[in-house]
């Protein structure tokens, strides 16, 4: 009978593909909570700017090798990473900002919990001391 | 003495050396993408090379450093956004008959400073010089982000490409700009590169669309001519639009300008183009653009087509290749073979 459930398991288990989880964190002073899928592609399209209190928005960016980046482009803003690398050419020469690249998820966290505006993602399961979750996306890839 | 005395020295090195290594941190804490620009904190540090070859039919064979482009953004706090971009424009590298660095006009240009104010997440209010908006080509001109080396007349010729003043920008998806230049344009370009002055400049634009892929856009311009005393009011309509590999995109304007008749040759002004590119590879594109312009000094229409191909390995870099074809009277285009390297660093 265990033998059943372990392998009854582990079909379902392959046979739904794989599934992960991504926070959105932002600096605990930020002046907003949660936020939709709209409000992170116009953050990450730097459309939006600022926070409700006038703080400028500090978008972080992985890797561009980074699982968790394509991740988040293709799953969570519903954008390809070319067409989101030609925008952010095309806004940097208009005088916005880049969403600045941080080496790994920890990174993130500790840039993010120190400097106010920035705002990141990251898998779950990293420790977030000093940030606030703003949103939370569970992924899955059902092939 | 004392001053030069090691012990005054060492704690300025120390000091020296810490903020090197806070210096250095923050840049390593950072990676940088080409395109992007190095981020410094708050500041970031960017710009743009484009070096043009050109092979005219009539006249000498040359390479030029057209722009080399520097542009610093802070982003600070909600008042103290500036953003300031000079260029070093217009350099002959080689020149047929007359060798390497042969003596030309070229010179340090302002060609944008202004400062943005978040008023809400959704609008801005900039004060300062900034490239006025008539048509996304004006807007985003840099060498590395168009597709041809020779640029439309329509997106330039007689209406006046920056504004030193005032703008509310935003919307709810940024597709709203209001602006007004009160005054003589600030650090204004020469007169060889820009005949017509402008003293006063009111307009608008707004952008139906994600301004990416997909947009239409309308722009309204009226200006006051600073010499001939007079005022001028130009409409324009542009776009895009993007299907798999194919894009085309297109710019028309009208310009009308309210004076005597007998001083120009028309007073009702206009340009077109439509330019459309097709994606061979990931990294090759092939682009063909055909314009015309009715000048307000010239009796016929001028129109040019341009054919050539681009090679752009990275979103930050254009080969571009091509040839242009001009008919009618000259408006400073010259027949011939262009090509050119753009970088965005």
């Amino acid at each position: 009978m265990r033998r059943i459930l372990i392998f009854a398991f582990l079909f379902l288990h392959l046979h739904s593909g794989w599934c992960e989880t991504l926070l959105v964190i932002a600096h605990p002073e930020v002046g907003i909570d949660k936020l939709d899928q709209q409000q992170l592609k116009n953050i990450y399209l730097l459309k939006q700017n600022s926070w409700p209190d006038g703080t400028p928005v500090i978008p972080l960016n992985l890797p561009a090798t980074s699982k968790q980046r394509s991740l988040f482009f293709e799953k969570v803003l519903k954008l390809d990473m070319q067409t989101a690398a030609n925008i952010w050419l095309q806004m940097h020469y208009r005088g916005r900002q880049p969403p600045h690249v941080v080496s790994s998820p920890q990174t993130a966290v500790t840039f993010t919990s120190r400097v106010k505006g920035a705002i990141s993602y990251i898998p779950a399961g990293i420790e977030t001391p000093g940030v606030k979750v703003v949103a939370r996306f569970q992924l899955e890839n059902n092939q | 003495l004392q001053r030069h005395s090691p012990s005054g020295a060492t704690p300025r090195i120390l000091v020296g050396l810490i903020l090197f290594l806070c210096f250095s941190a923050a840049i390593n804490a950072l990676e940088y993408q080409l395109g992007q620009g190095v981020q410094l904190g708050p500041v970031n540090v960017g710009g743009y090379l484009d070096v043009i070859g050109k092979g005219p039919r009539e006249g000498n064979a040359e390479i030029e450093l057209d722009d080399l482009s520097f542009f610093i953004s802070g982003r600070f706090n909600r008042w103290l956004q500036p953003f300031v971009e000079v260029e070093y424009a217009a350099q002959i590298l080689w020149k047929e008959n007359h060798g390497a660095f042969s003596p030309n006009e070229s010179k340090w240009l302002l060609e944008r400073a202004y400062n943005d104010l978040s008023i809400t997440p959704d609008w801005r209010l900039r004060l300062g010089k900034m490239l006025s908006p008539v048509g996304q080509w004006n807007l985003i001109h840099a060498a590395p982000l168009v597709m041809t080396t020779i640029r439309p007349l329509t997106t330039f010729r007689n209406f006046s490409i920056f504004a030193s003043g005032l703008s509310f920008l935003g919307g709810s998806n940024n597709n709203l700009s209001l602006y007004y230049q009160p005054w003589g344009e600030l650090a204004p370009l020469p007169r060889r590169m820009a005949p017509i002055r402008y003293r006063e400049v009111v307009g608008g634009r707004y952008v139906f669309g994600d301004a990416f892929d997909r947009w239409l856009g309308i722009s309204i311009q009226a200006a006051k001519l600073d010499t001939k005393n007079f005022w001028q009011t130009l409409f324009s309509l542009d776009g895009s639009f993007k299907w798999k590999r194919l894009g085309l995109e297109f710019q028309t304007t009208y310009n009308h300008l309210y004076t005597d008749s007998a001083r120009f040759r028309h007073i009702n002004e206009w340009g077109a183009y439509l330019q459309t590119t097709f994606s061979l590879h990931p990294h090759w594109s092939l682009v063909a653009r055909a314009e015309g312009f009715r000048d307000r000094d010239k009796r016929r229409t001028h129109t040019n087509q341009v054919v050539g191909v681009v090679f752009h390995p990275h979103p930050a870099v254009k080969w571009k290749l091509e040839y242009l074809w001009t008919q009618g009277p000259e408006l400073g285009l010259s027949e011939g073979v262009f090509g050119s390297i753009a970088v965005l660093f």
